[in-house]
């Protein structure tokens, strides 16, 4: 994952780990999502 | 083992007076649902509760026509039987979900729990020739509400028995284990997305959809839940270019989690 205009952007190798559903985790500082409007 | 039974009343097409069919039987409005009711859903309600020894009798209602006046009799057919009981889905009895149309999920966040009676063909009753099972991406998107919810996915069943499809067998996403209110108090549940745009959008010119509702494009690419410190994103096609979140200031780090990889959900 890198940082893009502050926006974070996941570079997953392809073929998917599992094409039916994959997940990916994402972890924050603190216990709330602050997003940018 | 007790034995169950599901009984849904009001929704009847093969009953004149039942509600549901109006292209035989004219407008819902005009028809005498007592009828119905004292000569059909009655008696078999009142067999199901007193017929069958000690069985037990999950009596479903629907709000079709009067629902008060169609309370009465079944909580006295309830009083007649010392194990059943008569009650609305499970989960609106709790009095902590919204439900939503069958067979459609929202497409914007919602701010309240919610539920969607849906089923993984295309049928609500048994029918043998449908074997067009939904997608497993979406069957896992209703499981990973389901578990959200703290709930279990209902599992449909053959005529023999048998578990209709593998979203109920054991071991199953969808079929864990729902977690106890302490559980999800704590933190173990998957809390909602913070986004929704992926969820999908209304039109924007304000179309509507062929019973009138506004038209709704959803999207089932990907889906988002929480915990505290931690998004979980669930890709259901493989993204074919770098994946840009939406804008959120506090992250810097992202890893498939160290169990149950791709296991489509938490």
């Amino acid at each position: 994952m890198k940082m893009e205009n502050g926006r974070a952007v996941l570079n997953l190798e392809r073929p998917i780990f599992d094409p039916m559903a994959t997940v990916v985790v994402v972890e924050f500082d603190g216990d709330k999502v602050e997003q940018v409007r | 083992m007790r034995l169950g039974f599901y009984y849904s009343q009001s929704q009847d097409w093969h009953e004149p007076n039942g509600a549901g069919n109006t292209w035989d039987f004219g407008a819902d409005e005009k028809k005498d649902y007592d009828q119905y009711l004292r000569g059909k859903a009655e008696p078999q309600v009142r067999e199901l509760l007193t017929g069958y020894g000690t069985g037990r009798a999950d009596l479903v209602r629907h709000a079709a026509h009067d629902d008060r006046r169609s309370a009465a009799p079944l909580h006295e057919d309830r009083a007649r039987s010392a194990a059943g009981h008569a009650h609305r889905r499970p989960a609106r009895r709790r009095g902590r979900l919204r439900e939503h149309r069958r067979q459609r999920h929202p497409a914007q966040r919602q701010g309240e729990a919610w539920e969607v009676p849906a089923t993984i063909n295309h049928t609500w009753g048994y029918r043998k020739d449908d074997t067009d099972w939904k997608s497993p991406g979406p069957d896992r998107l209703q499981a990973r509400r389901h578990r959200q919810q703290g709930r279990q996915l209902p599992a449909e069943r053959r005529a023999d028995g048998r578990r209709r499809h593998p979203a109920g067998e054991p071991g199953h996403p969808a079929n864990r284990r729902p977690l106890a209110a302490g559980e999800r108090r704590r933190g173990y549940g998957a809390g909602p997305t913070p986004f929704g745009e992926e969820l999908g959008e209304p039109s924007a010119r304000g179309a509507k959809d062929v019973r009138g509702d506004p038209l709704i494009y959803q999207q089932i690419q990907w889906r988002v839940t929480t915990k505290p410190g931690k998004l979980f994103i669930t890709f259901f096609d493989e993204p074919r270019a770098p994946f840009a979140l939406p804008a959120i200031r506090n992250t810097d780090q992202a890893r498939l989690p160290p169990r149950r990889q791709g296991a489509g959900g938490r």
